[in-house]
């Protein structure tokens, strides 16, 4: 994921999500959003059947 | 009263009569007016609250009732615990516009029905979201043993104030490691209980599926005494489990008779810097453990826990941070926002990943019962750093002190840290993991180290 693509999408989601970043946190929160991204790879890289469930379980 | 007096001797001596829980308590408050100016470990201190409980406590006695297993034992708590008239800061600016606690949190009720008395609310991290014991807005809490370093966060006053000798046991989160990491910066026994195990009632959260409460203390029995004061089935929270009361302390004599102890490599092991491979190297070689064991995936594990973190955390601190962000600690700020832009696939998969990796972890002890891994990547690091060096590389500090903690509660299983230090180093610590609801066996092993001399060391030059 290269920065430009990360630094669009906050602005964006920023908008969707009626989060307004202000430009003076615009880097450290793009920064901080690739390292989730970099995590984010490592958790989909694992290939768990349709079948796996979540954790945790609501019990009524 | 001694200031490395232990919680136990207190309270026998209280309870005997050779000393007041009152007496104790003065000693107590005017030791923290002494020291914490430097140490920065407390945020609140209830000192006429404390007078009043002592007082009730020696009323007891003097009464010919039990006073409890902690009777006149001073504690104090992280400041994410209710007070009952204080604001819960959680470690923020913003909490302190927050109106009074109208009640205490639920272990305070316990640790007080026991006999112990609070002293006050502690410092810590910015809603827990740190692994440094440092704050933008009431400044850092300092390591007892070197007053230019860390104390770990973000139970960072925990940490500081166990340490100090300013009260035998503390209270503190853990999330990621918010316990464990400032028992090894500061040479303290720290328990994190199963997920679970300990009510999370009364206290402001973080990340609802991987908080957990627990105590530090100097002692190995003064963890267990606490511990066991405080566990209660309590249905007020949600996650806590109703289970029965299971005291640990009288079985700590059993030590490590019957116990099977592995190591943890792999992952643990090339990601240990020499310090904290040498202090896994001494733990196991009193424990005379040699048994390895490597977990799977346990990498994507701990990036599946940060992600958990990230959204859960943001999600929860949305509105604030759409009307009050200027307010937040920077270093916090930044990451609770990039949270919330977080894709719900990410997090559902990061959530799977946590039952797939609790299943293969389960089955490692079919093998051993206990297992031992590094707490810290190294020992405290000075205030202000912000990375530190890994197998050549400089990584951000912040994300990577909880490396080896991260893993494990993230499948919420019960680790006691022990001090393993050098004679003369930084303290650092090891973690002695067990499995699910086996915190006595944890505490087994933890007393048979201390035992063999894995003692909480004293910081010298603060009196």
């Amino acid at each position: 994921m290269n920065p430009d693509s990360v630094a669009a999408y906050i602005d964006q989601a920023s908008v969707v999500l009626d989060l307004p970043v202000a430009e003076a946190y615009r880097d450290g929160v793009a920064a901080q959003f690739a390292i989730n991204a970099e995590m984010a790879a490592l958790v989909l890289g694992l290939v768990l059947p349709d079948e796996a469930g979540i954790a945790p379980v609501f019990v009524p | 009263m001694t200031t490395w007096r232990s919680a136990v001797d207190i309270a026998a001596a209280v309870r005997a009569g050779q000393t007041s829980a009152l007496a104790v308590t003065d000693a107590a408050l005017a030791r923290i007016a002494r020291l914490d100016p430097q140490l920065g470990a407390f945020t609140h201190v209830c000192t006429e609250r404390a007078r009043n409980q002592a007082r009730a406590v020696d009323a007891q006695r003097a009464a010919g009732l039990d006073p409890g297993a902690l009777a006149g034992v001073p504690f104090a708590v992280k400041n994410l615990f209710d007070i009952q008239g204080v604001a819960t800061l959680a470690g923020s600016r913003i909490n302190a516009a927050h109106p009074p606690a109208s009640a205490d949190a639920q272990l305070i009720q316990r640790m007080e029905a026991a006999g112990a008395v609070l002293l006050g609310a502690l410092n810590m991290g910015e809603y827990a979201y740190d692994f440094t014991g440092e704050n933008a807005h009431y400044g850092a809490s300092r390591n007892p043993h070197d007053l230019t370093r860390m104390s770990g966060g973000s139970s960072g006053g925990s940490g500081s104030a166990a340490a100090a000798g300013l009260c035998p046991i503390t209270l503190g989160s853990d999330t990621n490691g918010s316990i464990r990491v400032p028992s090894s910066l500061c040479g303290l026994f720290g328990l994190k209980p199963t997920y679970g195990r300990l009510s999370r009632s009364g206290t402001f959260p973080f990340v609802d599926s991987l908080d957990h409460l627990g105590p530090l203390a100097r002692t190995v029995q003064d963890l267990a005494l606490a511990y066991d004061a405080m566990q209660y089935a309590d249905a007020d929270d949600p996650a806590c489990a109703q289970r029965p009361v299971e005291p640990c302390l009288a079985s700590l004599a059993l030590g490590t008779q019957g116990l099977r102890i592995g190591v943890l490599g792999g992952y643990f092991q090339q990601h240990a810097t020499p310090t904290a491979q040498a202090a896994l190297a001494r733990v196991a070689a009193a424990l005379d453990a040699h048994q390895p064991v490597i977990w799977p995936d346990v990498e994507r594990a701990r990036a599946a826990a940060y992600l958990i973190t990230a959204a859960e955390g943001g999600a929860l601190h949305r509105e604030r941070l759409r009307t009050q962000a200027a307010e937040f600690d920077p270093a916090v700020r930044d990451r609770l926002l990039a949270g919330n832009c977080i894709p719900a696939a990410w997090l559902i998969q990061a959530h799977k990943l946590r039952r797939w990796f609790h299943t293969q972890v389960l089955a490692s002890f079919q093998q051993v019962d206990v297992l031992l891994a590094p707490a810290t990547p190294v020992s405290a690091p000075l205030l202000g750093q912000t990375t530190l060096e890994l197998n050549g590389q400089h990584l951000p500090l912040r994300a990577n002190m909880g490396l080896f903690t991260q893993p494990i509660s993230f499948i919420g299983l019960p680790v006691v840290v022990a001090p393993a230090a050098a004679a003369g180093d930084l303290p650092i610590g090891v973690q002695v993991i067990a499995a699910p609801w086996r915190e006595d066996h944890a505490l087994r092993v933890a007393a048979a180290l201390e035992s063999m001399g894995f003692v909480a060391p004293q910081p010298s030059g603060l009196d």
